[in-house]
Order: C-alpha cells, then structure tokens, then sequence
C-alpha cells in the first residue's frame, strides 16, 4: 500500500500511502511542503547491484565553514566551494549532481579536520617538546 | 524502509528519537562541552597544544586565525574584542545560529526548523569573502590590520 518517492526540494525518500495522492505533506528530512504526486513506475534492475537509494542531500555548508575557522587548512575552503553547489544543483533537480558535490564536501571536511588535527597536533608536541628543555 | 511522510498539522512526536535525532544531541552535548571549557580557559594563556599550521609554518594568519580567542571573549560578553580577534567567524556566528537552533527544536520537540536552501550566488559570495578575508586581514596597512588578531 506504501510507495516510496523522492522529495523534490532535498532528495530525502519518504514513504507515502495511497491516499495521500495530491495532498500536501511534510518532508521528513528537509521539513518543505511538498505535495504527493502519483507514483511513477521505477526502473528496478533485476539483479547486480542495489542502485544507492535517494536518501537526504545535505549541502554540508555548516561543516564546511566550521572546519575552515578552526582546522585552518586551505581544504575547508575546497569543502566551502562544494558546499555551496549542493542547493544550486537541488533547486534545479540535478539530484546526481547535489549528491556529487556533498559527498566531495564532507571528504573535504574530513580532510581538512583530520590534517588540520595532525599537523596542528604535531607543532603543538613539537612545541612542548622544545619548551622543556 | 523510509521515513514516513508527514501530514502538514501533524504534531511533531515528542517520542522518537530517530538517527538524526541522536545525532543532533550529541552534537548539542558537543556545543555545550565546548563553550564550557572556552569560558574557564583563556586560549591566549594556554597556546602551544594546538597550533594553527598555516600560522606556524608562513607567519600570516589563515581565516580561522583567533577564532577560539573570539569565542573566549564573546562568552564573556566582550563583544568588540571578539570582533577584533576574528571579524569574519564572528558574522558567521548569526548565521550558523539556525541551524543550531533547529537541532536544539529537533532535540526538545522531535522536529527541527525547514531547511533553508542556500542560492548558489550566495554560496559563492561566502567563499568570496573567506578568500578576501584571508588576503586583506594580512596586509599590513591600517585599517586592515583591524582584522588580524
């Protein structure tokens, strides 16, 4: 009785009964009215595998900024760029395209925080090291 | 199996805390832990653990640089010195607060705010003003040295 569709504003799947065909509901992921349009037949493939399943396209922005105020690497700034794709390719419904950038967005947060966390980490030992003597 | 849909007067469910739920309290717990800690310690006392590598290897200051300094002082209220630390980060901070703001909502209530969908011209502005501030708060010509810490 429940179909699954896509959100039109972040991607996020939400399962829909019937009898919401043509009603306005909440997504449950980005919060944006939407309204439930009849289901479309979906290509399943018959086997290899399972296509990645739409899930909620976050633009990773916050964590894109955060880590370039605190990690200082210039790789928070590659994540910002990236971060800043993400609505842009939603608003015009390149799904594919949004979940390209946010994936390249969070591996350039984690990155950025993993060497900025390394190296500051390190000059910080080195520091230590050189004032005790 | 996805989430279910929701109904536009549905009242938000106090009840379950579902994945993203759990994650926006840890995050929460996160925020909390930290301002605690950068209210008792003054970072400017207590430097050498955590260095800033762009900072330490070229001298210049990245756009981060006295962002942790900043938010010793905005916790205790001085504003104007926060803002001299790192005006960048403090603007941002407004900013930032909506999406803080809806994880707290998404803890208390079970539901966060909608989310705002960022025009690409304004994402590309931000990473305008990063680099610019980068550039700018490095010359050593006053009024710009207003920007470095």
């Amino acid at each position: 009785m429940s179909e699954v569709m896509s959100c039109p504003h972040c991607g996020g799947q939400m399962s829909v009964t019937a009898d919401l065909n043509g009603q306005v509901v909440i997504c449950p992921h980005c919060r944006k009215q939407l309204t439930v349009a009849p289901p479309v037949a979906q290509p399943i493939p018959a086997r290899g595998p399972v296509p990645v399943a739409a899930g909620y396209i976050s633009n990773r922005l916050v964590e894109a900024i955060l880590v370039t105020l605190f990690c200082c690497m210039p790789f928070g700034i590659v994540a910002i760029v990236y971060a800043a794709q993400v609505d842009g390719k939603l608003a015009s419904r390149d799904f594919t395209g949004a979940r390209y950038a946010s994936e390249k967005a969070k591996n350039w947060c984690i990155a950025a925080f993993v060497c900025g966390l390394i190296l500051g980490g390190s000059i910080g030992l080195l520091a230590l090291a050189g004032a005790r003597h | 199996m996805a989430t279910q849909a929701e109904a536009v007067d549905a009242p938000a469910e106090v009840a379950r805390w579902t994945h993203a739920r759990r994650w926006a309290a840890l995050e929460l717990f996160a925020v909390a832990a930290a301002a605690a800690f950068l209210y008792a310690v003054n970072p400017s006392q207590w430097s050498p653990w955590l260095q800033c590598p762009f900072h330490a290897v070229t001298g210049l200051d990245c756009p981060g640089c006295g962002t942790v300094r900043a938010l010793h002082q905005l916790l205790h209220g001085h504003v104007l010195a926060a803002l001299r630390l790192n005006a960048l980060s403090m603007s941002l901070l407004p900013f930032l607060g909506y999406p803080f703001l809806s994880n707290v909502m998404l803890v208390a209530r079970g539901r966060g705010f909608p989310r705002v969908m960022v025009p690409w011209a304004v994402g590309w502005s931000l990473v305008a003003v990063v680099l610019a501030f980068w550039v700018l708060r490095n010359i050593p010509v006053w009024p710009l040295t207003l920007l470095a810490p």
